[in-house]
């Protein structure tokens, strides 16, 4: 019973959780014991073996976890403010009674709704599919309308008019060119959720020809783009959004976006074109901020591509 | 310049969503590794990653700050992982003791899968090690693999992991001792 106190020592030292008194304990007992000793080897090659036997996380699977959780947490935020609604509603009029009352008529509708459903058999024309409404268009800029399974339609060639169809509790449609504030939304909403990446590829190339025309988008737009060009787990999606984020306005959000692909983005192309943009910035007399020359000096020694290092450590000596 | 956790949960409850992500993303990668090295399983680890972010985005309005942000989350992390059903029963749980008792002169059973026969006496490839060391988690017990994943590979101290798990620190030693000896039974051949 004694050496199984100093067995767990001998853990709980190889796992540096002791006290100086205890530490001294057990070094004094490892001398005078050539099982503690063996065992000390021995567990400590087990420790090292186990940190070594860590993985890497696929960023395929990251991308793909962080945008149903996107999905997730908008069906979260939908449900609470229907209930919310409803429940606030019905205590602000309703009596003890009333409130009785007032459940059993919505079971009962309810039941006509279901049997309604069930019974009836309805096919799927586009006539049937609903135009977004304005009041939905509200509820979509506050972040309360879910959304999902983008289809797409452009209605002409090399412009930025769309027709997007979608599904939101039924199926909806809308149409517009994107000046228009809700079309930026519902795009916004594509390009960051929709598992389709042509999708979201279709809708980027709609937003470059709207972007090249010099029109504005807001900032949240824009920061969606950055986030794809950064986040998104299609090579392709990333390489458009990275292209879109040219043609704004090189503000602190767009430089930090071109830093996080030099510095994280697997794909080398990728990597390349980052580096390029900043080089064409520079060139076109765009300055560059400290933590932008901190991280390219970073760059000159852990990149893996020569080009990139090259091109960054040209960057450093420019901006002096 | 990045806003410091408090920060943005501040930015967070006023209504800003894009703090919130900002917040996901500092600390996603590790939960989303601590769920795959306790699972094994991408869909498992899937799951738990979203019910870990729903509980802290549901959850952030009544967090106190009395605690730092990532203790809090890792504790709920610890708590999904140790709750979690799991979809389907991968690998058998054995038990390779004939009893529990450390003192007993009786040679421990060990399944034939711990062992690797024909290399017994020779060098070990370092892939097949990681292997190996992965399979004989599996004899670990949630509570024992959850403590021995968070110490050793997530290099937490023994008192940040009993607040995680919320129990006291001589149950969270207990659990590495079992874990310990467990691994090296299994891994015996080896050290």
């Amino acid at each position: 019973m004694e050496h199984l106190y100093y067995e767990e020592l001998l853990i709980l030292k190889l796992s540096d959780e002791l006290n100086s008194e205890q530490f001294t304990e057990i070094e004094n007992h490892i001398l005078n014991c050539s099982i503690c000793q063996n065992e000390q080897i021995a567990l400590g090659k087990l420790f090292k073996d186990v940190k070594n036997s860590e993985k890497e996380v696929p960023m395929d699977l990251l991308y793909s976890v962080r945008r149903d959780l996107r999905k997730n947490l908008e069906l979260e935020n939908s449900k609470s403010n229907i209930f919310e609604n409803i429940f606030g509603f019905a205590k602000n009029i309703f009596t003890e009674n009333l409130k009785f009352v007032g459940a059993s008529f919505a079971i009962f509708i309810v039941g006509i709704f279901i049997g309604y459903k069930f019974l009836n058999v309805s096919s799927q024309s586009e006539n049937s599919i609903n135009i977004l409404s304005s009041a939905d268009a509200v509820k979509l800029e506050q972040g309360k309308q879910f959304i999902s399974g983008f289809k797409y339609i452009t209605t002409e060639s090399n412009s930025s008019n769309l027709e997007l169809f979608f599904e939101s509790v039924t199926p909806m449609r809308y149409a517009s060119d994107l000046s228009d504030k809700t079309m930026q939304k519902l795009v916004e909403h594509a390009i960051l959720r929709d598992d389709n990446p042509g999708i979201r590829l279709q809708l980027l190339n709609t937003v470059a020809i709207y972007i090249a025309e010099k029109k504005e988008i807001s900032n949240s737009f824009s920061r969606s783009i950055a986030k794809v060009a950064m986040f998104d787990e299609n090579p392709g999606v990333r390489r458009i959004a990275l292209e879109n984020l040219l043609h704004l306005p090189f503000d602190n959000e767009v430089r930090s976006a071109v830093v996080h692909i030099l510095g994280n983005d697997e794909n080398v192309g990728l990597r390349t074109s980052a580096i390029n943009f900043l080089t064409t910035k520079t060139l076109n007399g765009e300055s560059l901020d400290l933590e932008t020359k901190t991280a390219l000096k970073k760059f000159t020694k852990n990149d893996k591509n020569d080009y990139i290092k090259l091109q960054a450590a040209n960057l450093i000596e420019e901006a002096k | 310049m990045s806003l410091n956790d408090t920060k943005l949960i501040q930015m967070f409850l006023k209504g800003d969503q894009n703090a919130f992500e900002e917040l996901v993303h500092r600390y996603d990668k590790r939960v989303l590794a601590l769920a795959l090295k306790f699972t094994r399983d991408k869909d498992e680890a899937k799951d738990i990653y979203q019910e870990v972010f729903i509980r802290v985005y549901k959850g952030l309005k009544n967090f106190e700050s009395r605690s730092q942000f990532s203790t809090w989350l890792y504790r709920i992390t610890t708590n999904v992982c140790l709750t979690q059903q799991s979809r389907k029963k991968k690998y058998q749980h054995i038990s390779i003791y004939d009893s529990q008792n450390y003192d007993d002169d009786e040679t421990p059973g060990v399944e034939a899968m711990l062992k690797s026969d024909s290399r017994t006496n020779s060098r070990v490839e370092g892939r097949e090690i990681k292997e190996r060391v992965e399979v004989a988690m599996e004899v670990l017990s949630k509570q024992e693999k959850i403590v021995f994943t968070l110490r050793h590979l997530e290099e937490f101290k023994l008192k940040e992991i009993a607040n995680m798990m919320e129990c006291a620190e001589g149950t969270v030693k207990k659990y590495l001792f079992n874990a310990t000896q467990k691994m090296r039974v299994a891994l015996s051949d080896l050290y």
